[in-house]
């Protein structure tokens, strides 16, 4: 996603886009996650209590926005 | 603690959810002003960074960008629920058009208000920033 120089990101790459693009249909086109407000509580409360059949989650792995952390 | 009157000076957070919904509604102050008061680099960010919290009424930078996620992400699913349906688990070797067409058969048997699957993306990939709300004023 960053490149090795850490001077351009690819927000704007055509995958990427289409990694979003994925996102956005799941929700909008195909009605299978639920939008912000049809989420009770949060998804996770949503998971646990059998409403809510798969959720995603990252390991909080970060990266510095700044150019000299 | 914005709807109390309670609201801290500083806030730090996501930027996915809480960041960008009580910026339009004018909760974080414009950081600009501060910033040019301390004579604050911006060009210690990254412009992107920075774009990600011009989040204000007129796109005004109402937080500074402190980190971003761009971790793996985990799929986690309730096996009862698929072994109930009877349909297959998820694998790591699904495609995105794979995936979609097994949530579409989990969809298909769950009742009104369940989901299939939570895809949020804002939620994994985003910039951690601090703001600073109208308490500051």
């Amino acid at each position: 996603m960053i490149s090795p120089d850490r001077k351009s990101c690819g927000f704007n790459m055509e995958k990427t886009q289409a990694a979003y693009q994925w996102g956005y249909d799941l929700v909008n086109k195909y009605k299978l996650v639920p939008t912000r407000a049809e989420v009770q509580q949060t998804t996770k409360a949503m998971f646990y209590a059998g409403t809510l059949a798969t959720f995603l989650t990252a390991q909080p792995t970060c990266g510095w926005a700044l150019r000299r952390p | 603690m914005v709807a109390g009157g309670t609201m801290a000076d500083l806030a730090f957070q996501h930027g996915a959810y809480m960041l960008p919904t009580l910026a339009k509604k004018g909760v974080w102050l414009d950081m600009v002003p501060a910033a040019d008061k301390d004579k604050h680099d911006f060009k210690i960010y990254y412009q992107w960074a920075l774009d990600t919290c011009r989040l204000g009424p007129q796109d005004n930078l109402v937080a500074m960008p402190m980190g971003v996620h761009f971790g793996q992400n985990e799929l986690h699913w309730n096996i009862n629920m698929f072994e109930q349906m009877g349909i297959e688990q998820p694998t790591n070797k699904l495609s995105k058009l794979q995936l979609t067409e097994l949530l579409t058969k989990v969809q298909a048997k769950l009742p009104k208000g369940s989901f299939a699957g939570d895809f949020l993306f804002g939620g994994h990939f985003t910039a951690e920033a601090h703001a600073r709300s109208w308490a500051a004023m």
